[in-house]
């Protein structure tokens, strides 16, 4: 319990953070506490390959991706690092009007009776590595080839896309 | 909404504003999440967190994410929120897996890390092309294809 | 049988001519009167096998093709073969080619030469349709294609405003009578639920149709019949038609089409005798109208609008035979007075022809030493329409009044005697003034004969004109072959015995005398007599030079209002109602896109915001859902 209110408590803050921070690496940055957060959190849900997952993939690739291209575009121009604060209450009023409706929408979702139980107990290694991969290989077979693809897909248009025109 | 500038000229760099510094933020991130735990505790009362706890904090975080969409300008930010939104979803299935005790539920999480993964590859290089061209990240510099 | 090559040839004709006209060029005058040629043989054949049958079995149907089907309507095109269409399929097809051969001369120099010729072919197929339909949709077809025949042939010199007028004048005054008609053929369809004449006809006989209905039926197609052969009040058109060459005042509207609605009641005699009331109409009108038009044709001053008045009072003369059950006179006199009315009109436009295109009498004269051919068939022409003994309009008419008297029609007797004696004084007038007496031609006219390919179909025609009246001789003479045409006819009109007497010859002829005898006196002489009699008639004479003012009632009552309730309906309804209506939505389509594209602003945000939001309610309707459910 206690780990789910911390670490919830984080990820929470850094959220709200991230929101509010004008300088994008320092968002970037808070990001990353969330994603830390986020793993933490799904580790007391008994995922203990997504833990590591997250970590890596998320926290360890994405957003070293994101700080890549900030530093590429040049982490001294203003433009880049900074946003005027202008004109942004129109976007506040709608924003906030817009959230509240979601937010109030979700939660009819929370008051079911079996969400308020207790969670059950997991049979052993639900969540571990071995259990992930036998599900991956035998009933989710062709969309894991199907990300291979896409992955496939996406590092070929990159290339095309960043390619520098030759003078 | 802002009208349709024309390609800023970068400023003098001397000029330039980076904002509240680090430690400032670090500070008061820290101080709202102080009060997110009393109020949790509060909400816990001592017992194990439910499922609609893991839930609830999805969907919060998915808001808090929607809301940065709407009104973060830096399209690297923006970018940065959508992230966030992913994550808070990946939360909610991964609740659902363990309540239903089917690994199905994680198995999209890992779908859905891939995918995040392709999807922010392709959008940065995009927003690096644009940047090239107009020497600027905000995004309401891009609206060309309008009425 | 050959039955369906009568209307095929004109058909031909006409289609070849209109295709192909320019081409064929100066040969189309042959080609059209060809067509009626065979048309004519082939009638011809058709009657002479006919006569071979016995008299009860002459009536044969040519069935053609079936052409809709309406449950249990069946429309065929059918023509039927007997006694009455061989007689008026002849008559079309015999004046029709005469005709066509005058025209041959008398068109020679019009630049739509070939263009005539294909109006009148279509004229007499159309014509033919009428006369050998078996049901009243091929006769209406007919009907309806005469007219606009006639539309086409009156305002063939179209580039004259007044000929266009009349050709419009015309086909709107003929449609007001068909309209009646056309409602006349859905009551009895409604009565009888058939269109075909012969089943209508036993539908009658079996007592089917109740006298109200029939009596209905009856005057709802003589108001057709009232409009296209020109009786009160419809008949304002057929002066102003004279507006088309001549040969089309000859055919059209002398000899066939006018000869159209005495046909339909002929045609449809078992219903008018059922209706008998309706019969009394028919006389009652073709009476007031010949006695009408023949005063109106006193004081005509165009020697083409004479003879259409004169028309239509003989025409009146005919209904008052078909009115009193006289069918046979009727057909009779409508034969006789095909030929000599033709006759008459195509002299009137050899004298036009000779003068250079001059039609007023006051500008002829003495043209009996210029025209001497012309002046004898002319002269044969006015002996048969006056009633000249031994002529055949002397025996047409004669049998006509004589079975007015028969069936006890006094006031119709007595309008008709009177009718005969003021046709004998126009007749008269016209004749005097135009060939007797000194000359009062207009500058630089010589007056020439005509050509002899106009003089012969002349000659043909006077020659019918006198010998007609062989068809029929009356009853009380005891000749041998007497009766002839009323006893071929007797199948289809049903056999009448007229109870002619010797009184009624004299009385007849001792009116036309008279009619004679007076006109020679005003007119023969000289004309101060003329102005003598002008000046003592005063204002009589001016209302009837007007025509009573008839066209100028007429067109403030009638087509003014008219008029005025179109403009209004063209300007206000049309222009402001409805394509208000149509623009009005065009519009608001227009705008409201204009103000629906600004949705596109390209700021991506917003589309987030329209994102957000949507997928919110879309959340709260499926969470709501949940929960009622």
């Amino acid at each position: 319990m206690t780990l789910f209110v911390l670490f919830g408590a984080v990820a929470l803050g850094a959220a709200v953070g991230m929101l509010f921070q004008r300088n994008a690496v320092h968002a970037a940055l808070l990001l990353v506490v969330n994603l830390l957060s986020v793993a933490v959190l799904f580790l007391t849900l008994g995922a203990e390959f997504l833990f590591v997952a997250q970590i890596i993939v998320y926290a360890g690739a994405i957003v070293i991706l994101f700080l890549f291209v900030i530093m590429l575009l040049g982490v001294d121009r203003e433009e880049v690092l900074t946003e005027p604060r202008r004109f942004q209450t129109r976007q506040w009023v709608l924003g906030g009007i817009a959230g509240v409706i979601l937010l109030a929408a979700l939660a009819g979702t929370l008051g079911g009776a079996r969400m308020l139980q207790a969670l059950p107990g997991t049979p052993a290694g639900f969540g571990s590595a071995e259990s992930i991969g036998t599900s991956l290989f035998s009933t989710y077979l062709l969309p894991f080839e199907v990300t291979g693809l896409l992955l496939l897909v996406a590092t070929i248009g990159i290339l095309m896309l960043a390619k520098r025109e030759p003078r | 909404m802002a009208d349709p500038t024309p390609i800023p000229v970068s400023e003098d760099v001397s000029a330039a504003q980076p904002g509240p510094g680090l430690g400032r933020v670090l500070g008061i991130v820290a101080v709202f999440a102080t009060l997110v735990v009393i109020v949790m505790a509060i909400v816990l009362r001592g017992k194990q967190p439910r499922a609609a706890h893991y839930v609830g904090l999805s969907m919060l975080l998915f808001t808090v994410g929607a809301l940065g969409v709407l009104l973060r300008r830096n399209a690297l930010v923006l970018f940065m929120c959508v992230e966030l939104m992913l994550n808070a979803v990946n939360i909610a299935f991964v609740a659902f897996a363990r309540l239903n005790g089917v690994i199905g539920g994680q198995v999209i999480v890992l779908f859905v890390m891939i995918v995040a993964a392709a999807e922010v590859a392709v959008g940065l290089a995009i927003i690096v092309l644009i940047f090239r061209r107009r020497h600027s990240a905000n995004v309401d510099d891009l609206s060309v294809m309008r009425w | 049988m050959l039955v369906w090559l009568i209307p095929a040839a004109p058909l031909a004709g006409a289609v070849v001519l209109l295709c192909a006209g320019r081409r064929v060029g100066k040969a189309a005058g042959a080609v059209a009167s060809a067509a009626v040629l065979v048309a004519f043989l082939a009638a011809a054949v058709s009657w002479l096998s006919a006569l071979r049958l016995p008299p009860g079995s002459r009536s044969i149907v040519v069935h053609l093709y079936q052409w809709a089907v309406f449950g249990p309507l069946h429309v065929g095109v059918d023509f039927r073969w007997d006694p009455l269409a061989a007689v008026m399929a002849m008559t079309v097809t015999g004046v029709g080619f005469l005709i066509h051969v005058y025209s041959t001369g008398y068109m020679s120099d019009d630049p739509r030469y070939p263009r005539f010729f294909a109006y009148l072919n279509l004229f007499v197929f159309s014509m033919l349709l009428l006369v050998l339909a078996d049901n009243f949709v091929i006769l209406f077809a007919g009907w309806e294609l005469v007219g606009v025949c006639s539309y086409l042939l009156i305002g063939f010199w179209f580039e004259r405003p007044s000929a266009a007028t009349a050709a419009k004048k015309a086909f709107i005054t003929t449609r007001i009578g068909d309209t009646g008609m056309l409602i006349g053929i859905f009551v009895l369809f409604g009565a009888t639920g058939s269109l075909s004449i012969p089943v209508i006809n036993r539908t009658i006989a079996e007592g089917g149709l109740t006298h109200g209905t029939a009596t209905l039926a009856a005057l709802l197609l003589f108001a057709g019949a009232v409009g296209k052969s020109a009786q009160i009040p419809l008949y304002v058109w057929l002066p102003d038609a004279m507006e088309g060459p001549t040969p089309v005042s000859a055919l059209i509207h002398a000899a066939t089409m006018v000869t159209a609605g005495v046909y339909l009641v002929v045609r449809l005699n078992v219903l008018y005798t059922f209706a008998s009331h309706a019969g009394t109409v028919v006389a009652g009108i073709g009476a007031a109208t010949a006695l009408y038009a023949a005063i109106l044709a006193m004081a005509e001053d165009d020697i083409k609008r004479v003879l259409a008045y004169s028309t239509i009072s003989q025409l009146g003369f005919m209904f008052i035979a078909a009115g009193v059950g006289a069918y046979g006179a009727a057909i009779f006199h409508l034969v006789t007075h095909a030929f000599f009315k033709a006759l008459l009109f195509l002299a009137a436009g050899s004298v036009m022809h000779g003068l250079g295109g001059e039609t007023a009498l006051d500008r002829m004269g003495g043209l009996r030493k210029a025209m001497p051919r012309t002046f004898a068939v002319t002269l044969v022409g006015w002996a048969a329409i006056t009633g000249v003994p031994l002529f055949s309009g002397f025996f047409s008419k004669d049998a006509i009044v004589a079975s007015a008297w028969s069936e006890g029609r006094v006031v119709i007797f007595v309008v008709a005697v009177v009718a005969a004696s003021l046709t004998a004084f126009y007749m008269t007038r016209m004749l005097v003034l135009t060939f007797f007496g000194v000359p009062r031609w207009s500058e630089g006219v010589h007056p020439h004969e005509s050509p002899s390919v106009m003089i012969l179909p002349m000659a043909v025609l006077a020659l019918f004109a006198v010998v007609a009246g062989g068809f029929d001789l009356p009853e009380y003479l005891h000749l041998r072959g007497s009766g002839r045409l009323s006893r071929f006819l007797a199948p289809v009109i049903g056999t009448t015995h007229e109870k002619g007497a010797i009184g009624i010859v004299l009385l007849l002829t001792a009116a036309a005398a008279g009619g004679v005898l007076v006109a020679w006196w005003i007119y023969g002489v000289d004309l101060s007599r003329r102005q003598a009699v002008r000046r003592r008639l005063g204002p009589v004479n001016t209302l009837v030079r007007h025509k009573f003012f008839v066209d100028e009632i007429y067109a403030t009552a009638i087509v003014a209002p008219v008029r005025l309730g179109a403009s209004f309906f063209a300007g206000v309804v049309d222009r402001r109602v409805i394509d208000g209506a149509v623009n009005g939505a065009a519009t608001l389509v227009a705008r409201a896109s204009g103000s629906w594209r600004r949705v596109q602003s390209g700021f991506v945000r917003n589309y987030a915001v329209g994102l957000l939001g949507g997928a919110a309610v879309l959340v709260a309707y499926f969470v709501l859902r949940a929960g009622r459910g």
